[in-house]
């Protein structure tokens, strides 16, 4: 869509990458979204969470970036999960029946322990 | 389903058999409150002490079988949930009517009828929202209550054969008090049995008083221990002048058992969003066909007991082998024919109180459920008149009386003329409450936070719920993401949203091509894979965020009618 706007921030926590999102995403922004992804694991990121506490809605153009990302982590030997998966977004993914597709821990602190 | 923290033992768990068997005991004695609604409507009909305590068996033996119908899943019957079968106050103020108009068989006919109605009603339920919204729930659930209470006082003060004496005075306020007591400052499993406890106390009370028949009393010697409840003396007879005050009960009995599935589906998965009607049309079709069974057996109305299912969200034990449990223990206490005397010779000051503490809490669940929606004046002259009218039938019942005879158990009943009275004006004030709002969205300026703010802005003008209006947010937004590009040609599309307090429905309209809308959630390869793919797995999104949808083709364009229940 014209005007959606998705921010990617990047922070480290050990040997844990996290991007937090924030704002919408759709089909205008999920190539940005699968990009930033797949250049981590091809620098050789091993450990990737995605935080989606401040993220408003998502379509289902979401759905096949995270699925995507999914495989990348499997062929690069890596651990990808998500946090932050609450409220209306939470209800997305159930609806989606994809609460099972992914690995999804309660908050951003939950992902840093379990990946550690 | 995920289970919730506070759950010890969900749904399909299997708890330890002590923990099954104890918590199936107090089940028992919270539900065994409510046989007092057959037992008064029996008395009324004048049924001699030997056949009360027979039906008093069969009543037992109709709830354990309608206990396993509820938590069993066959086929299309039963919600699989631990939720335990009742006797209900929906049914007593029509059972009365009949009881009084042609007897015990009236009462079953007519209860057969009222099964065979709600089975008939579960896979309509949704769409009876519009004419039986909440706030009318809540009026028929507060009427039902204040009827009863009315009707179990004109009992024990206004029987003009046995007028009320001081013993018995004595007897039903010790018998009150003991439960009110019990309830207010008790604790545990002896606040769970206040009544119970009461009843006992006020048994014993009315014994020592010499309340308690000789002959009754002879009746219960003379049982014997085990035994088979019989059938052969029930028969059954309907009239149609009584098919109202059973349908406004059956209604009621359908939309409390819709509620009690809801809270059973809520108990059981952490990630509950929204009542699953499935398993609750599964469930109140298995109500419906136990008040069938009741009629066939000769019992009242059933119905799920929503204070048993409370109780089991309380300490945590949802296992429908509890239901099972429970369901046991009743075909057993019906095998027990001095147990279902006992219960029948309980004298009339005992179980007037008993039925006075029970709606009690009937009349404040009325009130709090009318109390949950925005009263706005249509509601409140709805409601008010309703209230208005249905006092007006017990402060002055010569006017009923005078009606014509057909007329009688409309007229006559304040149950049944409050709903009366408010179904009508319900469906009056309906006109003119559907509002309509448009808007463009031109193919090159797709903004979504303008398609949010037009569904939050109308959303709150129209006082619809948020999590409706989200989901309708949401179905825009998702489907122009979908078809923008290769489907959608170009041109503005149209946005048309309807409400109506019931209904939300937002039809979009572009010059493209239809998207696909699968029933089967497209494989996580598919999604991965392609474009399709994708745009299939937002084709379903799009199916399963709305309550209904619909596509066509028009006038060249793509139409997609998405609605939402509200």
């Amino acid at each position: 869509m014209g005007a959606s706007t998705l921010q990617i921030s990047e922070v480290r926590a050990g040997q844990t990458c996290i991007l937090a999102l924030a704002g919408r995403i759709d089909s205008t922004n999920a190539d940005q979204l699968t990009a930033r992804v797949g250049k981590l694991f091809e620098a050789g990121e091993k450990n990737l969470v995605v935080d989606f506490k401040e993220v408003l809605y998502l379509t289902s153009a979401a759905f096949r970036v995270l699925l995507v990302a999914t495989d990348d982590a499997e062929r690069s030997a890596a651990r990808f999960a998500l946090c932050g998966v609450l409220g209306h977004v939470r209800e997305l993914f159930e609806m989606g029946g994809l609460l099972d597709a992914f690995t999804i821990h309660a908050s951003r602190e939950d992902a840093i322990e379990q990946l550690r | 389903m995920k289970k919730p923290a506070h759950i010890t033992y969900g749904v399909a768990d299997s708890p330890p058999i002590l923990v099954t068997v104890f918590n199936g005991v107090q089940l028992v004695g919270l539900i065994s409150i409510n046989l007092v609604y057959p037992l008064l409507v029996f008395r009324v009909a004048d049924t001699p002490v030997e056949l009360v305590a027979n039906l008093m068996a069969i009543g037992m033996l109709v709830l354990g079988v309608a206990t396993f119908l509820q938590s069993l899943r066959l086929g299309p019957v039963g919600s699989g949930f631990m939720c335990p079968a009742t006797f209900t106050a929906s049914y007593f103020p029509p059972s009365l009517l009949a009881a009084k108009m042609g007897g015990l068989p009236m009462v079953f006919g007519m209860t057969l009828f009222a099964g065979v109605l709600e089975g008939a009603l579960a896979p309509l339920l949704n769409r009876l929202r519009a004419v039986f919204p909440i706030e009318i729930s809540g009026l028929v659930i507060f009427m039902i209550g204040w009827s009863a209470g009315i009707a179990g006082l004109r009992l024990l003060l206004a029987d003009p054969t046995a007028p009320l004496t001081a013993a018995e005075c004595a007897v039903a306020v010790l018998t009150l008090v003991t439960m009110v007591a019990l309830n207010v400052w008790g604790k545990g499993v002896v606040r769970m049995l206040c009544a119970l406890i009461g009843i006992a106390c006020g048994y014993v009370a009315a014994g020592f008083a010499g309340l308690v028949d000789a002959h009754q009393l002879a009746a219960v010697t003379a049982a014997p221990w085990i035994g088979i409840p019989t059938f052969g003396h029930v028969s059954w007879t309907f009239d149609a002048a009584l098919a109202a005050p059973f349908a406004i009960a059956c209604i009621a009995a359908a939309l409390k058992a819709l509620g009690t599935i809801t809270i059973c589906q809520r108990m059981n998965d952490a990630d509950w969003v929204r009542p699953d009607m499935r398993s609750a049309t599964r469930g109140v079709l298995a109500d419906g066909m136990s008040t069938a069974l009741a009629g066939v057996a000769g019992a009242m109305g059933t119905n799920t007991s929503t204070p048993a299912v409370g109780l089991a969200s309380a300490t945590g034990v949802g296992s429908r082998k509890v239901a099972y449990a429970v369901g046991t223990i009743f075909v057993m206490l019906s095998l027990f024919p001095k147990l279902a005397a006992t219960l029948a010779a309980v004298p009339r000051a005992v179980a007037v109180a008993a039925l006075l503490f029970a709606v009690s809490f009937v009349i404040i669940n009325g009130l709090q459920v009318i109390a949950s929606r925005l009263l706005d004046a249509r509601r409140t002259l709805t409601l008010g008149l309703a209230f208005v009218g249905g006092g007006a039938v017990d402060v002055f019942p010569a006017v009923a009386a005078s009606a014509p005879k057909a007329l009688i158990p409309v007229v006559g009943s304040s149950f049944v003329f409050a709903t009366m009275i408010a179904l009508v004006l319900n469906l009056l004030f309906r006109v003119g409450v559907k509002k309509t709002v448009n808007l463009k969205v031109e193919v090159e300026a797709i903004e979504p936070q303008k398609i949010e703010d037009f569904f939050k802005l109308n959303g709150a003008k129209w006082g619809a719920r948020p999590d409706v209006v989200t989901r309708a947010t949401f179905g825009v937004i998702q489907l122009i993401d979908a078809v923008r590009g290769e489907y959608w040609r170009g041109g503005a599309l149209d946005v048309k949203a309807s409400f109506d307090e019931f209904n939300l429905n937002v039809d979009l309209a572009y010059d493209g091509d239809a998207l696909e809308f699968p029933q089967q959630r497209p494989s996580n390869k598919q999604i991965r894979e392609s474009e399709d793919g994708a745009r299939l797995m937002a084709g379903y999104m799009l199916r399963k965020c709305a309550d209904r949808l619909r596509s066509q083709r028009k006038d060249g364009k793509a139409i997609v009618h998405l609605h939402y229940d509200h």
